[in-house]
């Protein structure tokens, strides 16, 4: 009978205690880079709760919906053999897109943008980000960025959808895809426009007041108003007054770069004045800036 | 093995005691009393009695002691039971109101008002005769004259406690309710104030105060009412309430210029059941306090040990406040 | 090197408060209370300390890092704990860790291994899932603790860490603090109102006064013995104080306690054999601490002084040599 080897016993405890960390540290690149993140997530409400994602889901809905609308329209269209006269109708096309959900795009940002910077400052938070290895502007434009983001993302996806919509459904994809080629550019730009300066104007506000209900209201109103008084003022005589009201006025502005970036007149009826193109360009990208400079200035003095 | 029990009685405390026996004409006077919301039992079946002098009132978040401040405030009505203020009901009896100043633990000021301002509302409120004069005084007690002018929202913390404190002290009642009164105050402003309650206390006041700061509750109070889910755990002395403590053993901490030879000597006593020798003292365990503080300095003599010093460990509020709370 | 060094450092607030007066003070590695009259000392130093705020005037490093130029790699290697609340409600525990982690520099999934562990080691393992709003007390500071821990800093800030939580919870968080301090190697400064905590788990205290510097020293240098031995009996005392004066010693009465001046080693044989002869029953005899609070008295001897003057305090007599045990 063979023995057998001897069995030995092993046994080991391991040690659960608190582990130093010697990994990388990856410095204010990636602090921004996840705040941009964050902040496209909380603005879409990804990873929160129901509730939070109710008005994103509501307001991308309607956004998307004439896209939709007209893309189904298309399809319809294609099988009566109406397509040839649709595609060079333009009952809504890409450049007058945007002027049809601009209201929803108001709502979406007055929603969403108190949900950033209002938060942050309603609960305190702000004291364990500046605590941190970021300077207070990397944390200022990280959530700036970040909702700007999210608003371009909601403007341009209609627009994809009207894209895809209009090539994939004619008879000759080819020549589709190159005549609505040329309309790409100007919606990117447009949307870029859209993005930061809705975007910028509605974090603004919402970075002075935490409080919900006053930041939603102030940025619909911030929207609204000035477009109204343009009117008003232009319609009791004072053209020069109004001519500046114009260039303020973020719908206006949207406008007017609308119409530089398709290559359309505004027409004589608008607002009955006449102001180039460009200025409305400029007029976005000085009102885009002087925006951008109010939030970090903001958040360079506030005390925590 | 049952639960002390502990009846209101004469403590045996470094201060007057308010312990009495249920006695109606005492100024605090709880008799059965419950208080539920819908299913929730805020105070469940809890009676005692409080005479002049400080008592602490302890137990863990949520066990109840708001709300049964509250009641003793006249502010919330007793689900079963009696709350006896000086002999009359607590509840719906603007008369006690006079005789009851109440500093409760969450913000109650309003930030823009000056101190001043708002102890002499309090002074008013109280229709007191001559609200300036009260006004001063009050404010002079806390120590609060030189930001008496200043907007409330500008204050600490602890400046904010002291003038609700004063707002309480300014119609001069003879029942003081306090919740977290330290809270945010700094250890000058403490000494402080415990100086002025003890003050209080022995000019013939009942004061009844809820804290979390076991080390002040130690110091500050006479006796103290420990609340457990609702239901008194006890109340007394607590060193007393220790005695009583019989299922756990006492432990004694010795020093002594020879703990080896004084543990061996401990060990033929039959009231030590354990001697453990640690780096520079001798734990001592004992089945009966008595029995062994009897002994020790015998037992030391007779071995011809010095000894430096000898003290029960876990006499300590904390020790006795964790024992009632975490049995069961 | 010091881990932490103040040179005239000075912070005036608009409207007239000095809250920081000059303070120069330097602090080696260890568990430090931070002790103060009146909160503004105290918090301001901690947010200058952070780069939160800019002094006025005057100079402080950490880890010989100036605060004022190196505020980002100061605050890689340190974790704050605030005092106020600073937690979202609608997020979880590991949602908020993380988030912050990401922000302090982990790659994600060291920030998520990280999270979990240190929410483990806070104690807070099951319900880290759940929404914030919904914890108590102690449970929102264990996470505020867990943030300033994720990204294994070198110091620790943490101011009124016990705010809010009943006896146990304040246990439990003392014996955390401790834990970190010693066990994982990690400087802490705890700044905190309550001395006793302070006594409990720090061995060095800083103390602030209107600003300035009023006492930096080890814990053990404010909690000496004096020279008066307190006694207690369960009966007899009245008798006790007798025989032991009868017996040549100063004697007075504070309360439950009988106070003996000790100028040597003679009167603990006096009492122990007097309590002998008297047949009493022995509860204490211990000789008196200073404790941390006579720093903020008026009356220094009025802490371990007698309430019963029939003779003079018996703090003012000095303390002999603590008596070697066995």
């Amino acid at each position: 009978m063979s023995t057998n080897p001897p069995v030995t016993r092993a046994g080991s405890i391991y040690d659960l205690g608190y582990r130093r960390y010697e990994g990388p540290r990856l410095g204010r690149a990636h602090a921004i880079r996840s705040l941009i993140v964050h902040s496209f997530r909380t603005t879409y409400g990804i990873g929160r709760s129901g509730r939070a994602k109710a008005a994103p889901i509501i307001f991308g809905a309607m956004a998307i919906l004439p896209a939709v609308i007209i893309v189904g329209g298309l399809t319809i269209a294609a099988r009566f053999g109406f397509d040839r006269q649709l595609d060079d109708a333009e009952l809504i096309g890409f450049n007058n897109y945007y002027s049809s959900v601009t209201a929803i795009v108001v709502l979406f940002c007055a929603a969403q943008a108190p949900e950033l910077f209002g938060r942050d400052q309603r609960h305190g938070v702000l004291a364990l980000y500046f605590a941190r290895a970021l300077r207070r502007s990397d944390y200022a434009l990280g959530r700036l960025i970040g909702f700007m983001l999210a608003v371009l993302v909601m403007v341009l996806v209609p627009m994809v959808i009207l894209f895809l919509g209009r090539v994939l459904l004619s008879i000759d994809i080819g020549r589709a895809f190159g005549n609505n080629l040329p309309n790409v550019p100007p919606v990117f730009a447009q949307g870029f426009v859209i993005a930061t300066l809705y975007g910028g104007l509605s974090m603004a506000v919402s970075a002075f007041s935490p409080r919900r209900a006053y930041a939603t209201a102030g940025i619909i109103a911030l929207f609204v108003l000035p477009g109204l008084v343009a009117g008003i003022v232009i319609g009791i005589g004072s053209s020069t007054v109004g001519t500046w009201l114009v260039l303020v006025s973020p719908n206006t502005i949207l406008d007017g770069t609308n119409a530089l970036f398709f290559d359309r007149s505004l027409g004589e009826e608008y607002f009955f004045v006449t102001i180039p193109g460009w200025a409305f360009l400029l007029a976005a990208v000085v009102e885009i800036a002087l925006v951008v400079g109010l939030i970090l200035r903001r958040f360079a003095r506030i005390t925590i | 093995m049952t639960m002390p029990r502990v009846a209101p009685g004469p403590s045996v405390g470094p201060g007057p005691s308010p312990f009495v026996e249920l006695d109606t004409s005492q100024p605090i006077v709880l008799e059965r009393v419950s208080r539920w919301y819908g299913n929730v039992v805020a105070v469940n079946d809890i009676t005692f009695a409080l005479g002049s002098g400080i008592t602490g009132l302890l137990g863990p978040n949520g066990a109840g002691k708001s709300t049964l401040l509250h009641m003793l405030a006249g502010l919330l009505r007793p689900s079963s039971g009696r709350v006896l203020i000086a002999g009359r009901p607590a509840w719906h009896e603007p008369s006690i109101y006079r005789q009851i100043g109440l500093v409760p633990e969450r913000e109650a000021v309003h930030a823009f008002l000056t101190g001043r301002q708002f102890v002499d509302l309090a002074a008013r409120l109280h229709g007191l005769p001559d609200p300036a004069a009260a006004t001063d005084r009050a404010i002079a007690t806390v120590d609060l004259a030189a930001a008496a002018d200043r907007a409330v929202g500008t204050y600490s913390k602890g400046m904010r406690q002291r003038v609700k404190i004063a707002a309480a002290l300014v119609h001069e009642p003879s029942i003081l309710l306090l919740d977290e009164p330290f809270n945010g105050m700094d250890p000058r402003q403490r000494l402080h104030m415990m100086d002025l309650l003890r003050s209080m206390a022995a000019a013939g006041r009942t004061i009844l105060f809820s804290s979390h700061i076991l080390e002040e509750v130690e110091r500050l109070a006479d006796g103290i009412l420990v609340i457990y889910a609702g239901r008194l755990a006890a109340a007394g002395d607590y060193r007393e309430i220790r005695r009583l403590m019989t299922d756990r053993p006492h432990t004694f901490r010795v020093r002594s210029s020879d703990d080896r030879r004084l543990a061996s000597a401990f060990l033929a006593e039959p009231a030590v059941f354990g001697a453990e020798l640690r780096d520079d003292r001798l734990a001592v365990q004992v089945s009966e306090f008595s029995g062994f503080t009897r002994i020790v300095a015998r037992v030391a003599r007779d071995a011809e040990v010095r000894l430096f010093e000898v003290a029960p460990t876990d006499d300590s509020l904390e020790s006795v406040f964790e024992y009632l709370v975490t049995r069961r | 090197m010091s881990l932490i060094a103040t040179d005239g450092l000075t912070k005036r607030y608009p409207g007239g408060i000095t809250a920081l007066d000059g303070l120069s003070v330097a602090i080696e590695p260890g568990i430090i209370g931070l002790v103060g009259s009146n909160g503004a000392g105290k918090r301001t130093l901690l947010k200058v300390l952070l780069g939160l705020l800019e002094p006025t005037s005057g100079r402080a490093t950490i880890f010989d890092l100036d605060v004022a130029t190196r505020g980002i790699a100061i605050r890689e290697l340190v974790g704050y704990m605030p005092e106020h609340d600073c937690l979202p409600p609608d997020a979880s525990a590991t949602d908020v860790v993380s988030h912050l982690a990401l922000i302090s520099g982990l790659p994600r999934t060291a920030a998520r291994e990280r999270t979990a562990e240190v929410l483990r080691h806070v104690g807070l393992y099951e319900e880290r899932y759940r929404a914030i709003g919904g914890y108590s007390t102690g449970m929102k500071q264990r996470v505020k603790l867990a943030q300033a821990l994720v990204h294994d800093p070198r110091l620790l800030l943490l101011d009124e860490p016990t705010n809010g939580l009943d006896p146990a919870g304040r246990d439990e968080m003392l014996e955390l603090i401790h834990r970190t301090g010693s066990e994982f190697g990690i400087a802490v400064i705890v700044a905190s109102h309550l001395l006793g905590e302070i006594e409990r788990v720090c061995d060095h205290l800083v103390a602030i006064e209107g600003g300035r510097l009023l006492r930096s020293a080890p814990l053990g240098s404010f909690t000496e013995r004096t020279g008066t031995l307190a006694v207690e009996v369960e009966d007899g005392r009245e008798a006790l104080v007798e025989r032991l004066t009868a017996r040549g010693l100063r004697v007075v009465v504070d309360g439950p306690a009988v106070l003996v001046d000790l100028v040597d080693e003679t009167p603990f044989d006096i009492v122990r054999d007097v309590v002998v002869e008297l047949d009493l029953a022995l509860v204490r005899m211990e000789q008196r601490r200073h404790r941390l609070e006579d720093l903020f008295r008026d009356d220094p001897t009025a802490g371990n002084g007698a309430s019963a003057p029939a003779a003079p305090a018996a703090a003012a007599a000095p303390p002999p040599p603590p008596p070697v045990a066995r």
